[in-house]
């Protein structure tokens, strides 16, 4: 009757585990092709075909397509250059270089992936419509409160997300990329 | 003498745990791009039959919805089963378009940006090894076509057409050139 039991529990008990390891694992999105860089971070596997077992299962369960290395790569920022969570109290400024591209976009979404209502309608700026110092330099204002020149709006509380798009880029998957090659996210106040 | 066989046996107990629980791990992670219904290739050919276009809304949060706001996208999928596609897409030479191939499965295997435009377009023929050979075989090799050509691991797909608007005025227009997005067979 023992071994009736532990062999039952050997088997169901061992399947739980596994599925709900797995399940745990892929909701958190473990996949270890990760490139950091500053605040940024890139998954350089997400379009490939060989893309890690972790990486096929979690886009296999969330339907999204992901930029073709050919066309573009997505770096997703959650926190500022101190490693502190973003946070739609607070005021950021993002500037600095950017990676070699034809084009780039920042984007923001909330901790949901939703996008941020706003009167202004704003909800992403592209390289091409900045504003510029003399220098070509930039900075790109997030915050929920309107800032005087390029104000991207953040949501009133809670977390959000910054998407930073680079488009026709030279920077292949598997290349590395230095904190000195992306724009850094400098938090300026909280209220 | 009784301890020692019941410690054994509870390590045994353990390690059986702990070999399905792996297995089991294993299998369910390799199962996942198999079985899911909400991969993207299942998402666009439940959109709309084989071969037709149609444009991403970005807010039926269907494909990805936190794709970047200032691109307009289209989707067809196709089966190569049933011969080559050819997939066109109308640019402006300013901005960003570009054409991806994604196949069933995940991952893209060809992507071609307005940056290699030719008359105002790009144009890819997405085609199996098989139809790749017959195809470099009917080449005339002192006039070849120059067509660009991209050979697919598994004959079921589906094209992104992405077009980028570098102001909100030009979304517009962004989106009219991923609307005129085709996906023919090729002849």
């Amino acid at each position: 009757m023992l071994r009736i039991v532990s062999i039952l529990l050997v088997l169901f008990g061992g399947a739980a585990a596994g599925l709900a390891s797995a399940k745990y694992l892929l909701d958190r999105n473990i996949s270890g092709d990760v490139v950091r860089a500053g605040p940024w971070e890139m998954r350089v596997s997400e379009s490939l075909a060989r893309a890690d077992p972790y990486a096929q299962a979690e886009r296999a369960r969330s339907g999204a397509i992901a930029l073709a290395s050919g066309e573009g790569l997505t770096l997703t920022a959650r926190s500022d250059q101190q490693g502190e969570p973003l946070d739609g109290r607070c005021v950021y400024a993002v500037g600095g270089a950017t990676p070699a591209a034809r084009f780039w976009s920042l984007s923001i979404f909330d901790a949901d992936g939703r996008p941020v209502p706003n009167a202004a309608s704003r909800q992403s700026f592209s390289s091409t419509e900045l504003s510029r110092d003399p220098q070509g330099g930039y900075s790109i204002m997030v915050a929920s409160q309107a800032q005087p020149g390029d104000w991207l709006p953040a949501p009133a509380s809670g977390g959000f997300v910054l998407f930073l798009r680079l488009y026709d880029t030279p920077i292949g998957a598997g290349a590395s990329l230095t904190s000195a090659q992306v724009p850094t996210i400098s938090r300026l106040a909280c209220a | 003498m009784r301890l020692i066989g019941g410690v054994a046996e509870t390590i045994r107990l353990i390690a059986c745990l702990a070999l399905v629980a792996i297995s089991v791990h294993v299998v369910s992670v390799l199962m996942v791009p198999l079985l899911s219904r909400a991969d993207a290739y299942s998402l666009v050919s439940r959109l709309a039959p084989e071969l037709q276009v149609t444009k991403l809304d970005p807010r039926s949060r269907l494909i990805d919805a936190m794709e970047d706001p200032d691109i307009s996208a289209s989707v067809c999928a196709f089966d190569l089963a049933g011969g080559p596609v050819k997939l066109t897409l109308p640019v402006s030479p300013d901005g960003f378009s570009s054409i991806a191939l994604h196949q069933e499965g995940g991952g893209a295997f060809f992507a071609l940006s307005n940056s290699a435009a030719e008359n105002g377009r790009i144009e890819v023929v997405a085609l199996t090894p098989g139809q790749a050979l017959d195809r470099a075989a009917e080449d005339d090799e002192d006039n070849p076509s120059g067509e660009v050509r991209a050979v697919a691991s598994r004959s079921r797909g589906f094209a992104v057409f992405r077009s980028l608007a570098l102001l909100p005025s030009q979304r517009d227009a962004a989106a009219a050139l991923v609307a005129g997005a085709r996906c023919v067979r090729a002849e």
